[in-house]
């Protein structure tokens, strides 16, 4: 009896779901045709996105998926992206893409590239563009570089004249070749201040996990670290809010943490968006082609932030105008490593 | 020396505070029969709807209490499917999680979730350490006294054992592990609360990271008994920051090795500590009245 | 009896028809288009040939995964660490393709058997802990999944990685490694067979040969197996060797025949998956095969709905779970039965 009554809810609940379903369904088709009509030449074409992370990680996959609905906004064409994707799933997913017409396919990020240069041999009129790799390419494949380079090279100088007790810790998530890269570059312009100055990294292992991030952090502190940086998407709230509680001053680099803890004293942003904006912009306008895209500080997508908070307790006048006059050098184009080598 | 001692143990025993409260939950749904799996399904609602809750009454023991709300709910939707509708526990717990992850990263985006920041947070007791620590402590003496000094707790034991027996008692065993599904869920709801406004302020996606797995792991490492699942919520705690600490202090190896830590911390101490582990026998095993 | 397998095939339609609908709110709720995202998660499964031997190769792995936690059931075990003995399995086989001299095609059997062989020894380790030293399989399989991913990462990261790539991945193995195509153009490669093989295996092995038969009875109630003299510690490793096997074989097929080449991340959640294809399935071959079909469809329908349409991840997780629960309820039968019941109730009153 009970099981009948179950079931007559179940199946009514269903049927009003099916005309619901129905309706909705032949309305948003037909402001669907209504848009693709009236737009220009540019609304004809499909671009699709691979995310190695959720779309909403606040960091580095999210970067690229507004990246792509700015484009789509503005040009009017379709933007397609599928987030979280498979290392298995990766091959699949790009020739779905290309053999439904899709005529600009983004892989975003190194663990992509090989993916990418597979499936672009088989698709010579379409259009692949692979983030944060600089090698080898195809005439149909692009890379971006996103100034992971000169990304650590500030944040160093800026954590490098912080510390006091010559202790700097990294959090990171993965030792990915971006993020050796990146670190590398940290420790190198951290030294060239003082070479006494030891740099450490610590990996999570995760970009979600929060906690871990923040756990890692107060090992470092209790290490003996005055300054950390810390780099792993949405789980590096973790870390700065650890910074916050100890009163440790931090640098987050990469992803922006606003408004995240009170002992952030000057960010370095990567803008991916950006980034992949105007690689996008390039692809649709057809002047892309292949080769590698290098954009860093002088083409704003690696930016400085505005110094802040308890900045002026760690940071002498001096410090901050020299950090900025190299930033300012580099974003007027010369070479970042020649600067600070000259500088210091 | 003492003094990294001390740091350790404190910082072992905070952040494995939401790992003690979601094993505190497995482990009473465990001890009556119920194979809880679907743990981190309910921590993760129990994360998202602390925050929103927290930010909302501008109290993270408000939050707290929501996620508990909510967390009751599903356990008790969890109860129905197990107990009534008798489906394998297992691959519900699968699903559970499924449901748990999808609905807070739906939910997340549709209102912008991630941008709340929770500024309200527990008070502290001795030691610096906020209070729900000390509450996660005494659960686990007070669960100790429930399962073997009162007539209730032998039943819950019991029905874990032998269903059949409880139920010529005339006691109900649908409504006890309804119960148990109950304050299980509850606990495990904490967890997550204490997760996202105890011990951080946001809500991330995937933020419990397998904890509810491990919570499951350290129940059945404590051979279903609240004193044994301390010690392997503790293990694994002392794993992780061990893992941390020896990156921290700079060593010479490879990270994965540090990461890989306390998953091979935990099966080492299996190993020297084992006392056959027996689950209880109903385990798993739905109920049917006969008739 | 007619009827009941009437019900049989009308009753998981329903469940499944029923999954839909709520996936139908769901996703209206989202503000998209069900109708179409339906279309899209069948285009994604079985559109064209390509995706339906995409679909049959997920189906494969799933249902070997599946195969090893129904293994270790039907003796009572609990593995959850398909995953682990899967990434074993991969190694193994890589190991073998990068390491061993000969002729490829000999090296491709033997990177398989290693693969299967590996997986075993992998899944035997968790049988020792428990046989030997009462270290329970639940943790030991969990952890053990987290080691071996840390592991793999290594490996592929540093001892093996491909020079050229900065990318935690091996070498693309040269061609003559690459398991057989059964069809060339569509890409589906013969791990669809070794998978049937190894469910006509698993049939006979269980429920027409006295070791298997054995082995259940050990499942059931392990005393009373003890009493009848069978030896429950061999029949446990036993069994925990092929539950790590068929994982093992999973990992082989992924890398031979699929990917090609090691890589981070190769297991990507079939452990979990694996576990629901086995109890959907009823840890019977045919029911397997059904649910590893059925999950293997979502997945790959569920990328395709993701990829062309805005329709997030995570409203695919949540069709997923409606699908394993819908099934799981069986209303239908549910139903049916109570009616039975009520018909005999009023017979015998």
């Amino acid at each position: 009896m009970k099981l009948k009554k179950l079931l007559a809810l179940v199946l009514s609940v269903a049927m009003l779901a099916l005309c619901l379903s129905g309706c909705g369904g032949e309305t948003k088709e037909d402001g669907g045709s209504a848009d693709s009509s009236g737009g220009g030449d540019a609304s004809e074409i499909k671009m699709g996105l691979l995310l190695p992370g959720s779309a909403n990680d606040g960091g580095w996959s999210q970067m690229a998926a507004d990246a792509f609905e700015a484009a789509a906004n503005e040009y009017g064409c379709t933007a397609d992206y599928t987030e979280s994707v498979a290392a298995t799933d990766m091959e699949t997913i790009m020739r779905g893409y290309a053999d439904n017409g899709y005529s600009i396919i983004v892989s975003h990020g190194a663990e992509f590239l090989d993916a990418s240069k597979q499936v672009a041999k088989d698709y010579p009129d379409i259009q692949f563009i692979n983030t944060s790799s600089m090698n080898g390419m195809d005439p149909n494949l692009a890379g971006i570089d996103f100034g992971s380079a000169e990304l650590g090279y500030i944040t160093g100088l800026i954590a490098g004249m912080a510390t006091e007790s010559n202790k700097i810790g990294l959090v990171c998530a993965m030792e990915g070749d971006t993020t050796v890269l990146c670190n590398e570059c940290v420790e190198y312009a951290a030294k060239k201040i003082n070479p006494d100055i030891e740099v450490t990294v610590v990996y999570t292992g995760s970009f979600d996990d929060q906690l871990k991030a923040k756990q890692a952090t107060a090992e470092l502190i209790n290490n003996g670290c005055d300054v950390i940086a810390m780099n792993c998407d949405a789980a590096a709230i973790g870390a700065v809010q650890q910074c916050d509680e100890a009163g440790v001053v931090c640098v987050p680099y990469a992803t922006p943490m606003d408004g995240q803890g009170s002992t952030i004293i000057c960010q370095v942003i990567q803008d991916a968006q950006l980034g992949i904006q105007v690689a996008v912009e390039k692809a649709i306008e057809g002047t892309l082609g292949s080769g590698a895209l290098a954009m860093g500080i002088a083409e704003n997508v690696v930016t400085l932030d505005d110094f802040q908070g308890p900045y002026s307790d760690v940071l002498t006048d001096d410090e901050v105008n020299q950090i900025i006059e190299i930033f300012d050098k580099v974003y007027n184009g010369e070479d970042v490593k020649e600067v600070i080598d000259s500088t210091f | 020396m003492a003094n990294s001692v001390y740091t350790f143990i404190m910082s072992m025993i905070l952040y494995s505070t939401p790992l003690l409260f979601a094993a505190l939950g497995v482990l009473i749904m465990e001890v009556t029969g119920t194979v809880n799996m679907a743990a981190e399904g309910i921590m993760a609602v129990g994360c998202y709807v602390a925050v929103v809750a927290s930010a909302h009454f501008g109290n993270v023991w408000m939050g707290a209490l929501c996620a508990m709300l909510a967390a009751a709910v599903i356990g008790l939707l969890f109860g129905f499917l197990v107990i009534d509708l008798q489906i394998n526990q297992t691959v519900l717990g699968i699903a559970f999680n499924l449901i748990g992850a999808g609905l807070t990263t739906t939910l997340n985006r549709a209102f912008k979730t991630d941008a709340i920041t929770v500024r309200d947070s527990f008070a502290k007791g001795p030691f610096g350490l906020p209070i729900p620590v000390y509450i996660g402590f005494i659960l686990v003496a007070v669960m100790w006294v429930f399962l073997y000094k009162t007539h209730t707790g032998v039943r819950y034991r019991s029905v874990g054992e032998n269903p059949t027996v409880v139920e010529s008692m005339g006691i109900s065993v649908r409504r006890l592990r309804y119960t148990a599904c109950l304050w299980g869920a509850v606990f495990v709801g904490f967890g997550g609360a204490f997760l996202s406004t105890g011990l951080l302020s946001k809500f991330t996606e995937n933020m419990t990271s397998g904890r509810g797995f491990f919570a499951l792991a350290a129940v059945t490492f404590g051979n279903y008994t609240p004193l044994g699942m301390l010690a392997g919520v503790f293990v694994f705690g002392a794993g992780e920051t061990l893992s941390f600490r020896l990156q921290a202090g700079g060593g010479a190896f490879p990270y994965e090795a540090a990461l890989m830590l306390p998953y091979a911390l935990v099966i080492v101490f299996l190993c020297i500590f084992s006392r056959n582990v027996r689950d209880p026998k109903a385990l798993g095993v739905p109920y049917k009245k006969s008739r | 009896m007619n009827k009941q397998k009437v019900l049989g095939i009308v009753s998981p339609l329903v469940s499944i028809a029923l999954a839909m609908l709520s996936g139908s709110i769901l996703i209206m709720l989202i503000g998209q288009n069900p109708l179409s995202a339906f279309q899209l998660i069948f285009k994604g499964a079985f559109g064209n040939a390509a995706n339906m031997a995409t679909t049959m190769s997920k189906v494969t792995t799933l249902t070997l995964t599946g195969l090893s936690y129904a293994f270790a059931y039907r003796c009572g075990m609990i593995n959850i660490g398909a995953e682990g003995q899967l990434y074993m399995g991969a190694l193994c086989s890589t190991l073998c393709v990068l390491k061993l001299p000969g002729p490829p095609a000999l090296v491709m059997i033997v990177a398989v058997i290693a693969g299967f062989i590996g997986g075993g020894l992998a899944g035997l380790l968790i049988g020792v802990l428990k046989v030997y030293f009462g270290a329970n399989e639940v943790i030991t399989t969990v952890m053990f999944n987290y080691v071996m991913q840390y592991f793999v990462l290594y490996m592929v990261a540093n001892p093996i990685q491909d020079p050229a790539s900065t990318a935690p991945q091996t070498i693309l193995f040269p061609e003559a490694y690459w398991l057989p195509w059964l069809s060339f153009k569509s890409k589906l490669h013969c791990g669809i067979i070794l998978m049937v093989i190894c469910l006509i295996f698993y049939g006979i092995f269980l429920w027409k040969m006295r070791a298997g038969f054995g082995m259940r009875i050990v499942g059931q109630n392990n005393l009373a197996a003890e009493y009848a003299g069978l030896d429950v510690k061999k029949n446990r490793l036993l069994a925990m060797f092929f539950a790590g096997g068929f994982a093992g074989l999973a990992g082989a097929i992924e890398v031979l025949g699929v990917q090609h080449r090691l890589l981070k991340g190769v297991a990507s959640n079939y452990g979990f998956d694996g576990m629901a294809v086995a109890l959907l399935g009823n840890t019977t071959p045919v029911g397997m095969l059904l649910s590893g079909l059925l999950i293997g469809a979502l997945k790959s329908g569920g990328n395709a709905l993701q990829m062309f349409s805005k329709v997030p991840a995570s409203a695919v997780d949540l069709i997923r779970a409606m699908v394993i629960i819908f099934v799981l309820v069986d209303l239908v039968r549910r139903i049916a039965q109570s009616r039975l019941e009520k018909r005999r109730m009023k017979v015998n009153g």
